[in-house]
């Protein structure tokens, strides 16, 4: 057996014992069958390694609380890269339960600091905050995906609703059409339905409306994206312009235009996206108390199609259709309505964490403004030498 | 200053990896390469022998600041996995960016055994960053002469840019390769 081979069933042997760090080392030069079998059983092990490495890592962040860490999952193929998928996704389910308590925390966190009026102190201050604002940047768009995954789930229930009540509208319209004691029962359901109906689109077109306003805060997102590149640099200017912070002071007065730029940038963002908020939020209220009332027609709805029952024995196929139907899109109205609440807290929260984030920018635009005044005194300073 | 790695030649060619490329290898604990899959021969253009038993840094390229390599080997030897985002130089002096994900393979005592490094591609929008962020770092550094200084006037502009170093610079890598 060459030695090529013998490596190659050492290799097995040890991968049967379950060490999958192990790998056909050295190979050497050649294209013949063994060194083909040699890198194709290499190949094999790198994926199952880094497989292995890669669940291990996300599950053990996950276990100290480091929800942010998720599967790496490009160039992994295949199984692998479903089976990491859903470890993802498991970790994303663990992380929605503790994301209130990690908002505290982080708000605790950004608590700022008293700040002097040297001028080495002040710039790496600005770095700070710059680094504050990042943090809290990425706070709201974790905030906002979360918002937008129970955004699509609400637009599959309202569509659900609308079916369903369009069903009970043919149901009773079927009933007051024939015979003429139960007709005349079902007439005052009819009604009933109809105005339901009618409160379910209205909801539906408000969540048209929402989709539309969500879109748009996920522009601005990706805005905030930029502006936490631009803000990272920024922060390394400002180190540089400390370093010799003793030697020139003009590289300060640029720090500080950038600084007062940036905060501009970011409250303008900000003001867009808390308008948003805003109006997204008047929304979800609305439509949820307009699904309470659709809850309460279907409640009245479903007496009458008792009162009709009894009234025919249960005899019409359509009745025990339609009491089907009602029991149907009252589960889903509810849990719209629950949704639909869920969606308000979260976008509540997202406007919090946007004044938070406000108060930073305002913070950092301070401070440029103290930079500015400081490295113009010491500008004057260097300029005139003698007058002390 | 800079001896040995600013003296070597660069072609400012880059090289790119696809979408499925999977750079492997293995190191022994003071990071003398012990494993190098085919991809990584491939791209970085030594051969197997030329590789086992020589230390990683032979693909250091000049613009990698050292504070990036120091505050990562900081956490690899408290058994933390890693993130980086890289530039090496190949043998020819061309360069190619990569994510790089390091584990720490601890022993059934829990001593480290070596370290295991996947590297994947990166999108061009996180090279761009990296490699304007790194400038800047190196420019920093740059202004001192001590090694020592280097790295520790590297690593008070790396956390100004990234607040507490683990964490953010951690997902600042995973934005890089999704
Ligand atoms: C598993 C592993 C993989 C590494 N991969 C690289 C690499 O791809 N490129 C690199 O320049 N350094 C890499 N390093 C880091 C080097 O060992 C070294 O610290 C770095 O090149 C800096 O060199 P210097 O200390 O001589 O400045 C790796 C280290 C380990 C443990």
């Amino acid at each position: 057996m060459s030695d090529l081979l013998a490596r190659i069933a050492e290799t097995i042997d040890a991968v049967t014992r379950g060490d999958f760090e192990a790998r056909v080392v050295p190979i050497g030069e050649g294209d013949d069958v063994e060194h083909r079998i040699a890198h194709g059983l290499n190949r094999i092990l790198d994926v199952v390694d880094a497989t292995l490495k890669e669940a291990r890592g996300v599950t053990s962040a996950a276990a100290r609380g480091e929800y942010a860490r998720r599967p790496i999952c490009r160039g992994i193929p295949g199984d692998a890269s479903r089976m990491l998928a859903s470890v993802g996704e498991t970790v994303q389910v663990l992380e929605r339960q503790a994301h209130d308590l990690g908002a505290q925390r982080q708000r605790q966190l950004e608590a700022s600091h008293a700040f002097h009026d040297q001028v080495g102190h002040l710039l790496a201050q600005v770095g700070q905050s710059a680094a504050r604002l990042v943090g809290a940047m990425e706070a709201v768009q974790a905030d906002l995906t979360g918002a937008a995954s129970t955004m699509g789930e609400l637009s599959s229930d309202v569509r659900h609703v609308d079916e369903n009540l369009a069903s009970v509208a043919t149901a009773t319209t079927q009933l007051h059409s024939t015979a003429s004691e139960i007709g005349e029962r079902a007439a005052g359901a009819e009604g009933l339905v109809r105005r339901s109906r009618q409160q379910g689109q209205s909801a539906l077109s408000q969540m048209h409306a929402l989709e539309g306003r969500f879109s748009e805060v996920t522009r601005s997102v990706g805005f905030i994206d930029g502006i936490a590149r631009e803000t990272r640099m920024l922060a390394l200017n400002a180190t540089i312009e400390a370093v010799h912070a003793g030697s020139a002071g003009r590289g300060f007065g640029v720090v500080a235009g950038e600084v007062k730029d940036l905060a501009r940038q970011t409250t303008a963002v900000m003001g867009t996206v808390s308008g948003h908020l805003d109006q997204m939020g008047q929304a979800t209220q609305q439509s949820a108390v307009q699904m309470d009332g659709v809850v309460g027609a279907l409640d009245i709805i479903s007496e009458a199609t008792a009162g009709v029952a009894s009234a025919v024995h249960a005899q019409l196929e359509a009745v025990g259709d339609l009491d089907r139907r009602t029991v149907a899109v009252r589960e889903a109205s509810e849990r719209m309505a629950g949704r639909t609440r869920a969606l308000h807290v979260a976008l509540v929260r997202s406007k919090h964490a946007m004044d938070d984030l406000a108060h930073v920018a305002r913070g950092l635009s301070d401070e440029a403004q103290v930079l500015d005044a400081s490295s113009q005194r010491f500008a004057r300073v260097l300029a005139l030498p003698g007058e002390t | 200053m800079d001896t040995g790695t600013a003296s070597l030649s660069l072609t400012g060619v880059e090289r790119v990896l696809g979408e499925g490329d999977i750079i492997v290898s293995k190191t022994c604990p003071k990071g003398r390469i012990t494993y190098a899959n085919d991809t990584f021969l491939n791209v970085s253009g030594y051969r197997e022998a030329e590789l086992l038993g020589t230390p990683h840094a032979v693909l250091r390229h000049p613009e990698m600041p050292r504070s990036v390599f120091a505050m990562r080997w900081q956490r690899l030897e408290q058994r933390q996995e890693v993130y980086a985002v890289v530039v090496n130089r190949a043998k020819n002096g061309d360069h190619y960016w990569v994510h790089a994900h390091v584990t720490p393979s601890l022993g059934a005592d829990g001593a480290i055994r070596g370290h295991h490094s996947f590297r994947r591609k990166l999108d061009r929008s996180a090279i761009d960053e990296a490699a304007e962020l790194y400038r800047r770092v190196r420019q920093i550094e740059a202004r001192q002469r001590a090694k020592a200084d280097q790295v520790r006037v590297g690593l008070e502009a790396l956390r100004a840019a990234f607040g507490d170093l683990g964490s953010s610079y951690d997902r600042w890598t995973w934005k890089a390769a999704p």
